[in-house]
């Protein structure tokens, strides 16, 4: 009887012991996520990190970069309590640097930059098939331009070189234009020595994007800004016209200017009445088919008694596209340049504008549709009749508060909650977060 | 490691055989049968004490006391000198030296009330039993009885103002609203601060997962557990005492010990109660029947009549519960047994809000051989739970943040179709009376305890104990809003969620008992453990629903989630004491520890501790001088370290790359986090010091603990700049400090035979700063609307936010209108600015306007029991803390408009808009919270032996949080809406007061 607990109990002792010594496991693989050393070793590693970058930017940068400027700059009027609207809206001196949008729009850039760089750092540790590799390389390169674009419309100093020490270098805006064209410059090298793969648009863009397409446009874009008039037009020119680029979403990815202005039935803000620009200096006709594009009207005001409409264009479903730019913007481009160059050329700019003016058949449908330019054959009013045609075009594209300055259109006060000013600030201030770690974050701007 | 475990276990199997060995060959001698008999009474009032237990010392043999207090039992003794010890909680122990001079020895003893529980056995700390005297650090004691008849329905609610030391906070008036305990302080940032919860040697887990969104309240699993099956509650409060528990006892150790069975006949015990609960109190809210003609206008005056409805009833009614508990439990010599089942049906004062929990327990202990008993614990519990949302601090459905929002001249009642009307007409929330209605949200979980204990007394003195522990459940969550409704989902909202928790200790020890001389004796402990823990989450939300279903799968899914986690621990210490002549004891211990979630270069920890414990009452030139009414006298001190490994998650040292995808194609990007592959545990020092008094013969006693802990290496978020890509990293480098004092007064002012009155009173005090904050020195905890933050120099989780300007008298600086605004000026400096006209001018300035950290709390307990009839009272007193009212904040604003100054500007009595003008000087909207609550009040009586075979019948009525004396303005001062969030505490926004409740019941044992 004893012998039989003492084999019993031995016997209980043994699997315990066993438990305790088999079980001993002491590093466990994370299956919720890859390592950022695991991610770029591998083709589909680095495949999966170069769309997770285009889905940064289309989803919560896209944010950012529309509705900040959107606010500042009058394009719509807020609809919510929420005090990062209330605070950009009020604008003026007072915003503060830690309104969430000023931060939010800073930081996913850089996040979207840092990305970018690590893709193009990692390429050559993969082997990838060289339309693979360039379109690779290519497309980091579009997307940390458009990311350090983004920022210097709405910042005076960025930064084009992220650093792991909290010791990134700020530079002009004008010198991040010149970096973001260096860039596409770059990409577009790349694209000339291999065309993008079939892989590459099969795992990347799925032939929504047309990347040496986006890459001049871009390019006319930032020369515009940047003051390089002859290539703006040369890479305008260059952009087709029936290809279009577009940032497509889904039910999980939502468009991110709906969520913020349709979802649920929650209107964060709206589009203000008559494209958000003063009637008194500039009128619409009424027929012009960019009102019926973009707005549908509505007799609403909004939180601060400003009239506003319902949005539709592309923001009224919840995973319709965004494109990346609008192929008329390209023949404001060429009009802009030429009247701003050296040696203007009034007639070329005219015939540039005539064309936006008289689009009938625009790829997304944009048509103005009405009569050609009859005002004054001079540059200053050429160059108004320019501005009010990019805010109807361009409507919500991010491009409004660069555009509001660019065309020297009143200043602001600095008073906050003067709604009546077309923009509220010329630039934003640089975020407590940067300041914070990074000693050689600049002044703020005075305004 | 693996290697060390190996070597070990090795060992082990070696010395169990060589125990085994031993054992076996033991040869006895010759004995007789002796029978042991007499009456055990209470020196006080000569009271028979019922239950006390008297043995032999070193044998096996002896009885307990019946219901007179006469015990009678025999044993096989060899003839001799022997100690009877007779022992009884609460009472000093009674040591008797007795000689086998006739087969009969018949002892009458009389016990003295131990207030201070000095002869009480606590295992916690230890892993043997020590007499309370010995320790150097305080430990807190809670009793069976303590735990029930006081209308609460978990544990942790259970113990509220039952120890000193222990802040107990109920976050959530819900059914099963989440509970935090904080032990001295909240001792780390981004972890939590709930002490380790240990039930029968098995760790168990309280995690809080939110699965549904209810509004940040989340059930803490000690939900599960059932309080009638509890027998002693242990808990040990800092790292001074937990060094045995190592890298996860830093906040503390809650050692919870259920019944076991005795030898003897099945005892039988049947409660059953009904209880009610109901709202204590409504709050003030907009009855003017008036409405501004134009709102915005702060000049026009004009209004219109309307109706205005108390949504509050709406949502709020009356709970009913039922509770009912059976148990039985006797034994053999060799065997004995605990069965219990147990069924709780509980509603809430939210319409259609309940609980339920059903469970199953088991204890058997078993004696194998005279040298090993075996013990199994099993307990299986099912907690149902039917829920409302109410908060909107992620999302924006639920009946109370519905309520906040509403405009109350609208009447929330359907039409004829059925259809509920708008009632939050700027922002889409809820109509409060569609969300008790027509939503349908609820959680189940099935939950497995189970252990397997040894204990073997290998020699006389070694002896080894092993425990393994199993903690499983799965927990799933279903949420349901159906589509049509007036919620921010018009389209209908279905998600389900799941939890696999399962977590498993095995623990080793073995002790070493020897007296070294006559005065000294030593006892060594080696103790090993091994502890594992997974879980998988998954989790899918869809809106867009057809009508009638509710599964997620159906409608359009807005987010899909799965993670899964393992973390193992691992450790092994050795604990040296030795006592003095019985009257000093100093100990001594050293802990290895380590965890899968450190670095690989900070996998393992050292950690120590120390401790004395001097008797000065036990001298004899104490007993000569005034021993007779300054009796005991004991001081003690401690020093210990500890880790707290709450702060890392199983996988947060590597920079990660989060999956994703868009378009159907997977995507990865990279988290805003960054990795740091050095991270190591918090670690915490602390000391205390503290005596134990006893007065005139024990019927006044004191306990009295000063301790100061350091926290260092605590982790926290450092920011990066945005220009590195991330936003940032979570590294060891703040530091955290709290010091406070413990103080317990126990007395007995009136003991006669029918009439007895005790009095228990607790006050403790905590001071905490967080005294280290790297990089910006400052941040906003996540879940608060940026409002409770970490400052450096400051408590944890003050509320910074924008104040009044105020004129340099203090009163408040208006403008020209005459309304109060915001402090303004350089937010770099700090510096108030002010225009020519000496109005604020700058951006908007924030500082600390609030403090959720109490500065003490207490209890009074008054205790008076007259022939049958006990009458008990408790008031619980939380003082100097602040709450923020979220709540008023929205109300009080005309875009919402139902709050009671709403009202008043209405009636003209306030300036129009003021409420608004105020909404962004968060200063108006913290509030003192401090409060004195009934706590508990309870009648009982007892039927003492009424028919045959029925032992006693014990009426009770009680009553749970029957008042309250505050000026919170909200319904109740006792609330986080946060949950059982760490740093996040004191935020009232949309949360469910607690209810009053009464209840009636009887208890039955045979």
């Amino acid at each position: 009887m004893k012998n039989k607990y003492k084999i019993y109990s031995t016997l209980v002792f043994s699997m315990i012991v066993g438990l305790l010594v088999s079980s001993c496991e002491t590093d466990f693989n994370n299956p919720n996520a890859a390592t950022a050393d695991q991610a770029f070793s591998s083709r589909d590693g680095i495949l999966a990190v170069t769309v997770g970058m285009q889905q940064l930017y289309s989803t919560s940068g896209m944010r950012w970069i529309v509705e900040t400027p959107a606010i500042t700059t009058r394009e719509g009027a807020i609809t919510t309590t929420f005090q990062n609207m209330i605070e950009l809206e009020e604008g003026g001196t007072g915003l503060p640097n830690f309104n969430s949008n000023v931060q939010g729009l800073w930081a996913t850039m850089l996040r979207v930059m840092k990305i970018a760089e690590d893709v193009e750092a990692n390429v050559d540790n993969v082997t990838l098939a060289p339309g693979t590799r360039s379109g690779l390389l290519a497309y980091s390169k579009l997307f940390k331009a458009m990311a350090i674009g983004s920022l210097a419309q709405n910042y005076e100093q960025v930064i084009i070189q992220t650093s792991n020490n909290n010791d990134a270098v700020f530079v002009s805006r004008n010198e991040g234009f010149l970096a973001a064209i260096a860039l596409l410059n770059e990409g577009k090298a790349a694209l000339a020595a291999n065309p993008v793969s079939q892989e590459f648009t099969n795992a990347v863009t799925l032939g929504n994007i047309d990347v040496l397409n986006s890459i001049n446009a871009y390019l006319a874009r930032y020369n515009l800004f940047a003051g390089n008039f002859d290539a703006a037009i040369t890479n305008a020119s260059s952009v087709s016209t029936t290809s279009t680029s577009v940032f497509a979403y889904d039910n999980i990815n939502l468009n991110p200017v709906y969520n913020r202005m349709l979802l649920n039935g929650i209107a964060n803000f709206r589009p203000r009445d008559n494209f958000g620009l003063p009637t008194a200096d500039f009128s619409f006709d009424p027929t012009d088919g960019r009102i019926a594009f973009y707005l549908s009207t509505s007799p609403d005001v909004s939180q601060n008694g400003l009239p506003v409409e319902n949005i539709l264009g592309f923001f009224d479903g919840s995973t319709e596209s965004i494109p990346l730019y609008i192929p008329d913007e390209m023949q404001l481009i060429i009009a802009e340049a030429n009247l701003r160059k050296a040696s203007p050329d009034i007639s070329a700019a005219t015939t540039a504008l005539n064309n936006v003016l008289t689009d009938t058949d625009d790829v997304f449908g944009i048509n103005a549709d009405v009569p050609a330019y009859s005002g004054p054959a001079t540059a200053p009013a050429l160059l108004l009749e320019i501005y009010k045609n990019r805010r109807a075009e361009l409507f919500l594209s991010g491009l409004s508060l660069e555009d509001s300055r660019r065309f020297n259109r009143p200043q602001p006060s600095g008073n906050g909650s003067v709604f009546t000013e077309e923009r509220n600030r010329n630039f934003y201030p640089y975020p407590d977060l940067e300041r914070n770690s990074n000693p050689n974050t600049p002044a703020d701007p005075s305004l | 490691m693996k290697k060390m475990i190996l070597m070990k276990g090795r060992l082990h199997v070696k010395l169990l055989t060589f125990a085994l060995f031993v054992v076996s060959t033991v040869a006895f001698g010759q004995t007789n049968k002796y029978s042991f008999n007499g009456i055990v009474t209470d020196n006080a009032n000569g009271q028979p004490i019922p239950g006390a237990s008297i043995f032999i010392e070193n044998t096996n043999f002896g009885g307990v006391s019946d219901f007179d207090g006469k015990y009678d039992f025999s044993a096989n003794l060899t003839s001799g000198d022997y100690t009877l010890v007779v022992s009884y909680l609460g009472f000093s122990t009674k040591k008797i030296k007795i000689s086998t001079t006739s087969t009969t020895i018949e002892n009458n003893v009389s016990l003295n009330e131990d207030l201070l529980s000095l002869d009480e056995v606590v295992v916690t700390g230890n892993t043997v039993g020590v007499n309370k005297r010995t320790l150097g650090n305080a430990i807190s004691t809670v009793k069976a009885e303590d735990l029930v008849n006081n209308g609460a329905t978990a544990v942790d609610q259970a113990i509220s103002g039952k120890i000193s030391g222990a802040l107990v906070q109920q976050n959530s008036g819900d059914p099963a609203g989440g509970i935090s305990i904080r032990l001295r302080g909240p001792s780390t940032v981004l972890g939590n601060s709930d002490p380790l919860y240990i039930v029968d040697g098995i760790i168990i887990s309280n995690s809080s997962s939110e699965l549904i969104d209810l509004g940040g309240n989340a059930q803490n699993r000690l939900a599960d557990i059932n309080p009638n099956d509890v027998e002693r509650i242990e808990i040990i409060k800092g790292a001074a005492a937990a060094a045995i528990y190592g890298s996860r006892a830093s906040n503390g150790v809650v050692q919870i010990f259920t019944k076991k069975g005795k030898s003897g006949d099945p005892k039988f015990s049947f409660s059953s109660n009904v209880r009610v609960n109901e709202l204590r109190q409504k709050i003030a809210y907009n009855t003017t029947e008036l409405a501004w003609v134009d709102a915005a206008d702060r000049n026009n005056l004009q209004t219109v009549p309307v109706q205005r409805y108390d949504l509050q009833d709406s949502f709020f009614g009356t709970g009913f519960g039922l509770e009912n508990n059976l148990s039985v439990s006797g034994g053999t010599d060799k065997t004995s047994y605990y069965l219990s089942a147990s069924q709780l049906d509980n509603e809430g004062i939210i319409v259609n809000s309940d609980f339920k929990r059903v469970g199953f327990k088991a204890n058997i202990t078993q004696k194998a051989f005279d040298w090993l008993t075996i013990n199994g614990g099993f307990n299986y519990v099912r907690s149902t739970s039917n829920d409302i949302p109410n908060g909107g601090i992620n999302s924006a459905y639920g009946a109370i943040t519905g309520f906040l929002f509403s405009e109350n001249s609208i009447n929330p009642n359907p039409d004829a179709s059925g259809v509920y009307p708008i009632t939050s007409l700027l922002v889409p929330r809820t109509n409060p009376l569609e969300a008790v209605n027509r939503f349908d949200f609820g959680q189940k979980t099935n939950r497995f305890i189970t252990s397997i204990g040894l204990n073997a007394d290998i020699t006389e003195k070694l002896s080894a104990s092993y425990t393994l522990g199993i903690d499983y459940f799965n927990q799933s969550a279903t949420a349901f809003i159906p589509i049509n409704n007036t919620s921010p989902n018009p389209n209908g909202f279905a998600r389900r969620s799941d939890i696999n928790n399962f977590q498993y200790n095995s623990d080793l020890n073995l002790s070493y008992k020897t007296p070294i001389s006559d005065a000294i004796s030593s006892t060594t402990t080696l103790g090993g453990s091994w502890q594992y823990e997974e879980f998988d989450r998954i989790g899918i939300s869809a809106d867009g629903l057809p009508p009638i279903v509710q599964t997620a799968e159906t409608g359009s899914i807005l987010a899909q989630g799965e993670s899964r986690s393992q973390i193992s621990y691992w450790g092994g210490f050795i604990q040296q004491s030795f006592s003095f002549k019985d009257k000093l004891y100093i100990n001594g211990a050293i802990r290895m520890d380590g965890a899968s979630t450190f670095g690989l270069d900070e996998r393992n920890q050292l950690f120590a501790k120390a401790s004395i414990s001097y008797i000065m009452s036990d001298e004899d030139f104490w007993e000569e001088t005034f021993g007779d009414a300054f009796n005991v006298f004991k001081l003690r001190s401690s020093w210990g370290q500890a880790g707290n490994l709450t702060a890392l998650s199983a996988f947060q040292r590597f920079t990660v790359l989060s999956p994703d995808a868009i378009n159907g194609t997977t995507s990865l990007i990279p988290s805003t986090q960054q990795g740091d592959l050095n991270i190591a545990p918090e670690r915490q020092d602390e000391i205390e010091v503290g005596f134990d008094a006893g007065f005139l013969n024990n019927r006044l006693g004191i306990e009295f603990t000063y301790y100061q802990q350091n926290v260092t290496d605590l982790l926290l978020p450092i920011e990066l700049s945005p220009s590195t890509g991330f936003g940032s990293r979570i590294q060891n480098i703040g530091n955290l400090e709290n010091k406070g004092i413990e103080l317990l007064l126990r007395g007995t002012p009136i003991k006669t035979n029918d009439f007895s009155w005790d009095v228990t009173a607790t006050y403790s005090s905590n001071d905490n700063e967080v005294t280290k904050v790297a990089g910006g020195g400052q941040f906003a905890l996540g879940g608060s609307f940026s409002t409770n933050f970490v400052i450096e120099g400051e408590p944890l989780g003050v509320f910074y936010r924008q104040y009044y300007a105020r004129n340099p008298d203090g009163s408040l600086l208006l403008d020209a209108s005459g309304y109060p605004q915001t402090e303004r000026g350089n937010t770099s400096t700090g510096e108030i600015g002010r225009n020519a006209a000496g109005q604020p001018t700058g951006s908007a300035l924030s500082k600390v306007i609030g403090d959720p950290n109490p500065d003490w709390f207490g209890s009074l307990i008054n205790e008076f029991s007259y022939k049958d009839f006990g009458f008990r009272v408790q008031f619980d007193a939380v003082q100097g803390y602040d709450i923020f009212n979220w709540n008023r904040r929205l109300m009080d604003n005309r875009l919402f408009g139902g709050g009671a100054n709403y009202g008043q500007e209405l009636a003209g009595n306030r300036l129009k808009n003021l409420g608004q003008a105020q909404a962004n000087i968060f200063e108006e909207f913290v509030e003192d919270a401090s409060f004195v609550k009934l706590r508990e009040l309870a009648i009982t009586y007892n039927l003492r032996a009424p028919f045959k075979n029925v032992n006693n019948i014990q009426f009770s009525v009680v009553g749970r949080n029957l008042v309250s004396w505050d000026s919170y303005s909200g319904w109740d001062p006792e609330i986080n809406s946060a949950g059982q969030s760490n740093g996040v505490r004191g935020f009232d926004f949309a949360g469910v007061p607690i209810p009053r409740t009464y209840q009636v019941g009887v208890n039955v044992s045979f």
